[in-house]
Order: C-alpha cells, then structure tokens, then sequence
C-alpha cells in the first residue's frame, strides 16, 4: 500500500452502499495490513484524521483492536493501550465538545471503550501479571477515562507523562460527580464506557483461566466508581420526576441500560468469591422510579424497570435483599405476608395496570404479569407455611387479604394468552403452592388448614375452568392472530390440566370429580357458551379419570349413576363437533369442532369401563359413535382427525366392551366388509382399527369354542382376500387389507387374564382346532400372502406386514390359542422360500425379525445343525455379497446371531460356522466405519466374552477360542479406535472393559504387543492407556482412558469441559 | 457447564457428537485450529439451548416407573423403565404412543447461565 490516502480510499470503498466488485480483493488488502507490523501506525493515523469520514476512524478503531488480538506481546500492550486511550479521550473530548459530526462518531468512541475494555481484561489476567515483564497495573478504567477527559492539555506528544499520572489515580467521589455534572454528554460516555465494560466483561466468561482476579479487580475498583455514577443518575432521575413525572431526561436510556448491564454482570459473578456486589441503593431508586407517574397517567420508567426487575426474579431473585423484596410484595399486592401495608406503591401497582389495560398494551401487560408471578414464586415455600401451618404466627386477616389478592390476580379479567397473562402464568405459582401443601407434614397444620385449603383450592379450580374454555380460543382465532397463541392457549389448558391433577390430591373425588360430574350432569346446554362449559369440565374430568379404576370407585359411579345427562352432554360435544366440521362453517368452527370431539370421545373412552355396565346407555353411546363416523368422509385434515377421533374410541369401545356388545357382531361385521371395499370412503387408519374391533368380538367368542371363532374368521379372512384377488394392482389398497389382517390377526391373541381364567380343557381344545384347521385359514392366509408377494415380494412394506402377520403368535411371551398359530416348519418354509426371491437390502431385515422369533420361540427344539443350517440359507447363500458389502445387512447379521447368543449360545458356539466364519470374521469387522454395525459387533464381542448364559460347556470352548484368537482380536480392535472418530469411541470402550475384566492376564499381554505396533511414537501415552484400562472399573472411566489414548496417538484436544 | 455459560450435554446429541467428529476431521487435516473448534462449540452449546427455550412447541409426556432419581451438582437424573411417551402436538394424531423399556433423564438449571 503506497500511503495512507490510498488506504482512506480503500476504505470508504469497502463501506460504500454500493461496494465494487473488487470488495474481497479490498477487504484481503487492508487486513494484510492490519495484522501487520504497520498495523499500528495505520490505526494511529487513521484516529488522528479529524476531518475524515467516520467509516475511516472506526476502521482505525478496528485496526487497534485487530493489532490486540493478533499480538500478545507485554510491550506492545502498553503502546496499544496509550494509544487507545489517547483517541478515546480525544474523540471523546470532541463529542462533549459537541464538535461537527459528534453524535455520528459515538460508534467510533464506543469500539475504543471495547478496545480498551479487552485491554484492560488482558492487563488484568493473571497470566500477564506473572510475567517479568509486567510492571504495570490498571485498575479503574473509568476513573482513568474520567481524568483523560477532563485535562485540558491532552495532546499525543505529553501522553506519556499525564498517563503516568492518571494510569493508578483514584478520582474521589466529590470530583467524580463534579466531572459528571460539569456535562450531559460527559456523564453520559462515562456511563456508556461502564456499560460497555461490564457487558464486555459477561461475554469475556469464555475465557476460562485467570478471570478470577478480574473480578476481584472490578469488584474493588470499577464497581465503586460505576455505581457512584449510576445512583448519582438515578437520585438525579427520581427528584426529577418528583418535580415533573411525565417528563423522561434524555439520559434515562443511558443509566437504565447501564444498570441493565450491571444487574447482568452481577448476577454472573455472584457465584464466584470475590465478595458481595451490592446493588441494593441502586434498587432502591429503581422501585422509586417505577412507581413514579403523573396524574395524567404517564409512566416515564414503569416499562424499563418492571424488565429489569422481571429479569432478577427469573433468575436471581436473592439479589434483592429481604426488605427490598418486601416493599416490592407490597407494592406489587399492596398486602405483606408480614408487616405493614405499602399503600402508596400499590396505588401505583393498579394505576399501572389500569393504564395498560386501558390502552390494550398487552405487551407490557404481559411482561408485568411475569415479573409479579416470578416474584410470587420466590416466596412460594413461605406463603404456603404461612397460610397452612403453625411454623409462623402471622395476622390472620393479612393472611385472608394476600390470598384475595392472588385470587383476583389470577382472575383477571381480561381474555387469557390474548389480552393478559396474569392467569397463565398463576398456574405455576398454584401449582406449587398445591405442591407445597401436600408436601406438607400433617402434625404441622393448623386445625382449620384442610378446610382452609379446600376452599382456595376450589375458588382457584371455579376461576380457571372459564378461563380454559373454547370460547377462548374462538376469540383468538375470531382476532386473527397466528398460530402460536392458539397454541400458547392449548398450554394453557394442559398446563391447567397438570394444575387440575394437583388439587385432586387436596379436594379428592367429593370435591373435584364429583362436582364436576355433577355440573355437567346438570346442564341443559342451550347456547354454545354453556356447550363450552361442558367441554371444559369434561377436558379436565376426562384427565382425572384416566388413571382412575372405575371399577373399583364405586362413589364415583354412584355419582355417574346419579345424572343421567351426563353421558347425554359428553355425546353432545361429539355430535356437535360432528355436525360443525364441515369447512363451509370457518376454520375457527372446525377448529372447534376438532377439539370438541377429541375432549367428548376421549372421556368417552375412558370411562368406557362404566359405561359397559348398563346396555342401553352402552347402545346409546355406539350408536352415536357409529353415526357420527358416518358423516366423516375423509374430505379434509379436520374432517380425517374427527374420523380418527372417533375411531379410537370405538376401538377402545370394543375392546373393553367386546362381551356386552356381542351382539353387534353381525352388524359390526357387514359394516366392516364394506369398508375393506375399494370404493369406501373411510381411512385407511378407521379400516384397520374396525378389522380390530371384529377381532376383539370374535376373541370373545372364544368361550363358545373355536368353531363359531373360525365361522367368523374365515368370512372376513375370505371377504379381505376377495377384495385383494380383485384388486390386486391397487397397492396402496391391497397394503391396507395386509395391515387389516395384521389387526385382526393381533386382537385375536388371547390376554394372560383370559388365559388364566379359562379352564385347561377348553384351551386344549381350541388348540386342537386350529392344529386341524378344519377352515384352512392358516393356508388360506399364506397362499394370500404368498400371492401378494409374488407381486410385491421388494416392497418392503409389503413383506414387514407379512411377516408381522406370520409371527404375530410369536409375539406374546405366553401364547394362547390362535388362528395363525403357524409351526415352525410353515414358518421356516415360509422364510427360505421368500429369502430365495427378495432383494436382501428390502426384505432380508424383516426376513431375519421373524427368524429371530422363530430361533427365540423354539430355540430348545433346534440343534446347533438347524443353526448352521439357516445362518447358511440367510447369510451365506446367495446373499453373502450382498450382506458383506452393505454395512446395514453385515450388521443385522451381526445382531442375529447376537440375538441367538442372548437365547441359546450352544446353538451358535458348537455350530461349524462359529470358528469357520463367524469368529474370523467379525474380527474383521471391527474395524468397520459405519457407527451401527461399530455397535452391533463390539457388543456382539461383549457377549461372547462376557455371558452369563453360557454352560460350563460353552464358557470351556469360547474361552479356549478367545485365547487363540486374543492378540489378533486386540490388535483389530486397537487399530479400529485408532483410525475411529470420536464418537464410536464408547463402543470400543465397553468392549475393552469386558475384555480386560474378563481375561485379566492375557489382555495385558496382548495388549503391550499390540500398541507398540500401531502407536509406536506414543510409548507415555500407551503405557498409561495400559495402566488406566487396568485400574478403571466403571464404564465412564475406561472410556476415558481410550479417549485419552486416542487424543494422544491422533493428536486432538479435548473437546469437552466437565461432563455432564 | 461449558466455559459460555451453557450447558455441554447436548454434545452428547447426534448432531452434537456428528458437529466433534467433523471439527475433529478439520483439526486433523489442519484446516482450523483446536481453539476455533472450541469456538465453535461454545456456540453450538448456546445455540441449542437458546432454540430448545424459544423455538420448539412439542411436547412430550411419559408415564413409567421411577426406577432411580438423584440430584447432584445441581444436575436431576431420573431413570423410568417401562416407559410409554407420548408425543404430543405433533403430526402423528393418532396419538400412537412408543413403549421402551428405560429412559434416561437428565435434567439442568436453565436459568443459572454463567456459571462455570
């Protein structure tokens, strides 16, 4: 670069609005520069241009900063440290000076205040401190910055000697105020410098080591001086506002970001010693600030400080002191627990809130509801001692009027999540506080607390069940808002749920669920506000009754028993929702209607126990179900969710009701053989879930033996396998009618409960039967899978759902009973003749699933010949290519004979394919490099090394063959960490662990013949990996030492800090 | 905690040991500096938290049985086995729930940023 005017040039055109082409060119050139030797004296040159652009000065401010970062020596620190403070206290000057272009020159001030804030951080490091040649100290920034500013003969050729004299100089409290008066904008840089060093300061956490004497440092120095000048603000701002309150000084945004600022600083380093930062004045005139207003209901700080004090009660509310808290209670609920009540500020408190109300500043209404209830929940624990035991002795009148308070907070009466959040964020604090009260040890209550706590528990329960209705979200939709507040609004009622739940433990069932039961037995809805009550006591009972056994809540029933109406409302929200769905009727109506009907059919399905009991409210309750599934036709997303609402129901319906509704079998039947037509309307999902609700009848039917079963059976078997014949080139339909026979084929199988109850004969019996068959609908079923497979056999979904129906028997630990109770020469016939014909990437993984539970079902009637037998035809055969270079098939073979090794080791460890592939080669594939099979075959090398299912024989041969095959198998897996990432790295350490617990002595060996060869420049590192792994016990631990080991040989760093 | 402020564990993540493995790979090939890498990975920790706080709106809930909980150095870890979760608000509304037999929990402080 020829010269500094070449370089302003260069400048002004990389910051140009229109940037040349040649932007990159440029922007390399000047950082060249800037990194280099010259850097200095660019940054120097560029700062001392008065007249330049500030573009040109904030590169200049830049290049210094570049000149720090890229330099580390001691020296130089002090020449980039003059030279910074030198422009700083000169452009500041000039901005009190109020000089051309002052105010656009303050983002130049404020990158030299970041400079020097970096400088002072390094100055203050304990590294640079240690070192010889560090002689100087630099405590106070501020004051520093202070005393540059106001001499009157600051020029670059005298720096030196009024640096050395104001470098350590304390400024006095008197003559720092003195300084700050003396101008606005002197006290306002003087502020922004504070502000800038302290926000510095939080982001400078990322340096770990040496911050400790920082802080000490700021704690002793700057903290007195900044603090001195902010409260000096803040006294300034309070007798101001007391003088005239709607007017805001300029410089408010200055103190109160700086003490924003400061308030962040404090609350970081509170958790470190050095000593206790007290802010307390400093909040003291804050609280005075916030309830400051004029009669014209002006609030000049109300906003900013209610952020600042919103802020420390999220996160740090011990910052306030006890007194200071307690005059926030006050103002906040004008009552205290304890104490005398602070009127005044309360009246501020309700004007604020009206005045925010009034102008719909939902916003800040809605910051202010946080902070009141973050602050609530401080003192939570001390409320609920207070209110409920006799560990304090308070005014019980002060007690009743704190709890109206919070009462009518959280029954604000606004619109919740649109217009207020008092409501929503109340629910935390009662949760707690219910939390609280059932925590409570019982001897400590006060004789009238149960009582006490009943009452405010149900006067909380009446406010919120308005509050979560529909009418709710109706108006929020009606609004127009976006989709996160009706999803903020579905927290809400969740979050009103989990409340709900809470209480039940202090109101129980005479309090909470039989009022609830009773209120909405009782209502003859007429209007949708009251249908909205309904869906709202229902959406809460439905979430008390869920983990409810009816049958055995006898008052419960005797209270369902008692309001007839009841199940008439709770089908009402079904019909309703029904009826609204339609798109024709508005979004916000089928968003309605959705939530309608899930509230209306989940209570219906969770109370289906109950409502079995009684016939006729039993027909009742289907055959609305039924007609309301009729009137879904899948025309959109509401109308396929309200389909599939009901459907679950029905399904629930069924299964628990399947003996009192037997008799709707037939009916249940026909409407099930339309559906599997093609032209049917109805989801897939609504489908199977009726095939499965056929299953269940039929399943019931089982105690009128296995003929009336079959006579069943074998219809829809045969109606599901017309409708495949006919349309056999509809995939997607034909895939569905597969997932039918899935469901039926699972709800057939017989309960643990059933199978207990039902005498030996009669299973014998239907044993017998379907050993016989006399309907052939195992066949039957298999020649239509067989079928559908010669036209699917490589889509996978296909040969999945057959195989799931294949081994659905398998499936139960205890198996009953079934139809497709197919033995295992079928199911092995079946598996050799599909892995014959499939493409082993599509179909082998659901080939070997339904080995796996043939192998685990009859593993003692095989031989270690069987094994070898099928290891060969599946992974040996004419798949062995495929499977050796697809690391997901190479894994899932892995897996299997993992699988067969946690089942029955014999048949694999005495098979010939154990020492003739097996062994060889998964030693090979440990050095594999996809995660998945790393996983698969190092916890297939646990197993052999460590399984406690082995036999004495078993256990004699493997240990042999580990001996033999010990130093090839270490060496293998030391490689494969070595050339492993990171993550894989536990694999191989729990294998390891195994190893060395299991072959103590010999591992040892293998092991200091292994390393050596593969890391023998890393002889330290090998010998403590040795030693570590020998030592260690727990598996975080040895992964650790290979962690190290591996840091070590592959020279990388630690990535992590302290684990979590 | 990480030197930011923010948490490490969700290193632990896939995406969190994937973002390792390649800062690993570019150290090795000597394209970035270890220092950069752990650069990167302060923000990574910050990032994650900040977008789990403010930009997710599943759900999940879960019923099982507490089979151990402690708390230690400000960390809960809870372990349920039998677990069925249930994944709420997502597209799956046919509310299917997945059973496994143990989930891990480990649960920190949010609102401690800063600490080391």
């Amino acid at each position: 670069m020829d010269g500094l005017h070449q370089a302003v040039n260069l400048i002004e055109s990389l910051y140009s609005p229109q940037p040349p082409s040649n932007v990159n060119e440029i922007q390399q050139q000047l950082q060249a520069v800037q990194r280099s030797d010259h850097g200095l004296e660019l940054g120097y040159q560029l700062l001392s241009q008065d007249a330049a652009s500030t573009n040109v000065q904030y590169f200049g401010a830049l290049t210094l900063a570049v000149q720090f970062h890229t330099n580390n020596s001691t020296d130089r620190l002090l020449d980039l440290l003059k030279m910074n403070l030198f422009h700083l206290a000169r452009r500041s000057q000039l901005f009190i000076s109020k000089s051309p272009h002052y105010e656009s020159r303050i983002i130049v001030i404020k990158k030299l205040m970041s400079n020097a804030a970096q400088i002072f951080f390094r100055m203050n490091n304990l590294d640079v401190l240690t070192s010889p040649s560090s002689s100087h100290e630099w405590n106070n920034p501020l004051d520093t910055f202070c005393a540059l500013v106001s001499h009157s003969e600051l020029s670059w050729e005298n720096f030196d000697e009024i640096f050395g004299h104001v470098e350590s100089q304390t400024i006095p409290y008197d003559r720092l105020i003195q300084l700050i008066s003396s101008s606005q904008e002197f006290n306002t840089l003087a502020l922004l410098f504070s502000e800038v060093i302290v926000e510095d300061l939080v982001k400078h956490q990322s340096v770990k080591v040496g911050t400790s004497r920082l802080h000490g440092v700021v704690h002793e120095h700057l903290y007195i001086s900044s603090i001195s000048i902010i409260n000096y603000n803040l006294q300034q701002l309070v007798v101001a506002s007391r003088n005239n309150s709607a007017e805001r000084p300029p410089v408010a945004d200055n103190v109160l970001q700086c003490v924003a600022a400061w308030v962040n600083y404090t609350m970081m380093v509170r958790t470190k010693s050095h000593g206790h930062m007290d802010l307390s004045e400093t909040f003291e005139l804050l609280i005075q600030l916030m309830c400051s207003y004029d009669s014209a209901h002006n609030f000049p700080y109300s906003e900013n400080v209610v952020a600042i004090l919103g802020d420390i009660f999220g996160n740090d509310p011990t910052m306030l002191n006890y007194e200071l808290r307690s005059t926030v209670e006050g103002i906040f609920l004008g009552v205290q627990k304890s104490g005398t009540n602070n009127a005044a500020g309360h009246e501020w408190m309700l004007q604020y809130m009206n005045h925010l109300v009034v102008n719909e500043m939902h916003e800040e209404l809605k910051e202010l509801a946080l902070c009141i209830v973050d602050f609530l929940q401080i003192s939570n624990l001390d409320v609920c001692n207070k209110l409920f035991t006799t560990i304090s002795n308070n005014d019980p009148h002060n007690l009743d009027q704190y709890i109206k308070v919070l009462l009518q907070m959280t029954n604000f009466t606004l619109v919740p999540v649109l217009e207020e959040f008092f409501s929503v964020r109340m629910v935390d604090f009662w949760l707690d506080l219910c939390d609280g009260y059932n925590n409570l040890v019982r001897e400590t209550l006060k004789p009238d607390t149960p009582a006490l706590a009943t009452n405010l528990f149900s006067q909380v329960v009446q406010i919120y069940l308005p509050k979560i209705q529909l009418s709710v979200k109706q108006r929020i939709c009606q609004e127009g808002e976006d989709e996160t507040l009706v999803h903020e609004f579905d927290d809400f009622r969740n979050a009103v749920l989990d409340l709900i739940e809470s209480m039940w433990a202090v109101l129980g069932n005479e309090k909470l669920t039989d009022i609830l039961i009773v209120s909405i037995g009782q209502l003859t809805p007429t209007s949708e506000d009251e249908l909205f009550q309904i869906e709202a006591m229902s959406f809460c009972l439905e979430k008390l009754l869920v983990d409810m056994n009816l049958n055995e809540s006898p008052v419960v029933c005797g209270t369902l028993d008692a309001n007839q109406a009841f199940i008439d409302n709770v089908l009402l929200l079904i019909q309703t929702g029904c009826q609204q769905k339609s798109a024709a009727n508005g979004k916000e109506a089928q968003l309605l209607s959705c939530d309608l009907v899930k509230t209306g059919s989940s209570l219906m399905a969770t109370i289906a126990n109950y409502i079995k009991n009684d016939d006729k409210r039993l027909g009742t309750c289907m055959d609305v179900l039924f007609k309301s599934l009729e009137l879904c036709a899948n025309a959109d997303a509401t109308d396929s969710k309200i389909e599939l609402f009901i459907t679950r129901c029905i399904t629930k319906m069924c299964e628990v009701s399947r003996k009192e509704l037997s008799s709707y079998l037939p009916t249940v039947l026909a409407i099930q053989e339309s559906m599997m037509q093609q032209r049917s309307n109805v989801s897939d999902y609504t489908k199977q879930k009726f095939t499965c609700c056929v299953g269940y009848f039929i399943q019931d039917c089982i105690r009128e033996g296995p003929e009336k079963q079959a006579h069943y059976l074998a219809k829809v078997i045969g109606a599901i396998r017309d409708e495949i014949l006919n349309s056999a080139n509809n995939r997607d339909h034909v895939l569905c009618l597969l997932l039918c026979i899935s469901e039926l084929a699972s709800a057939l199988v017989v309960s643990p409960d059933v199978l207990e109850d039902a005498p030996s004969t009669q299973l014998a019996h239907s044993d017998e039967y379907w050993a016989t068959d006399p309907y052939q609908l195992r066949s039957t079923t298999l020649d239509l899978m067989e079928s559908v497979l010669t036209q699917y056999g490589n889509d996978a979904e296909f040969v999945e759902r057959s195989c799931l129906i294949m081994g659905s028997h398998l499936a139960t630990a205890e198996p009953g009973p079934h139809f497709l109770a197919y033995s295992m020469q079928e199911l092995i016939g079946f598996l050799l003749k599909r892995n014959e014909a499939c493409e082993p990437t599509v179909a082998l993984p659901y080939l070997v699933y339904l080995l796996e539970l043939v192998v685990h079902r009859y593993a003692s009637a095989l031989a270690a010949t069987d094994f070898d037998y099928l290891f060969g035809e599946f992974f040996l055969g004419i798949h062995r290519g495929a499977i050796a270079s697809d690391p997901d098939l190479t894994q899932l073979m892995i897996t299997f004979v993992s699988s067969v090794l946690e089942t029955r080791p014999a048949l694999v460890v005495h098979g010939n394919h154990w020492t003739s592939f097996i062994l060889p080669d998964f030693v090979r594939a440990l050095g594999v490099k996809e995660r998945f099979t790393i996983a698969a075959v190092t916890k297939f090398w646990t197993k052999v090394v460590n399984n406690k299912r082995f036999s004495r024989a078993d256990e004699v041969t493997v240990r042999a063959q580990v001996c033999e095959l010990g130093p090839q198998l270490i060496a293998h897996t030391v490689q494969a960490i070595l050339h492993a990432q990171r993550s894989d790295l536990a694999c191989y350490s729990d294998f390891l662990r195994a190893l060395v617990a299991r072959y103590p002595l010999q591992s040892r060996q293998w092991l200091v013949q292994a390393l050596p060869e593969l890391a023998a420049h890393q002889l330290q590192a090998n010998q403590v990996f040795v030693e570590k792994l020998f030592v260690t016990r727990g598996s975080r631990a040895a992964s650790n030492a290979v962690l190290e080991w591996w840091m070590a040989c592959n020279g990388l760093p630690p990535l992590t800090g302290a684990s979590t | 905690m990480s030197s930011s402020g923010f948490y490490e564990l969700y290193r632990r993540s896939t995406v969190g040991s994937t973002l390792v493995d390649a800062l690993d790979t570019l150290i090795s090939d000597g394209r970035i500096e270890a220092s950069l890498a752990m650069k990167v990975l302060g923000t990574f920790d910050r990032v994650v938290a900040e977008t789990l706080k403010d930009k997710t709106q599943s759900k999940l809930t879960f019923k099982g049985h507490l089979d151990t909980y402690r708390f230690c150095d400000d960390v809960w870890t809870f372990i349920i086995k039998n677990c069925s979760v249930k994944l709420e608000q997502t597209e799956d509304a046919q509310g299917n729930t997945v059973v496994v037999d143990k989930v891990r929990i480990v649960a920190c402080n949010s609102k401690k940023t800063g600490e080391q």
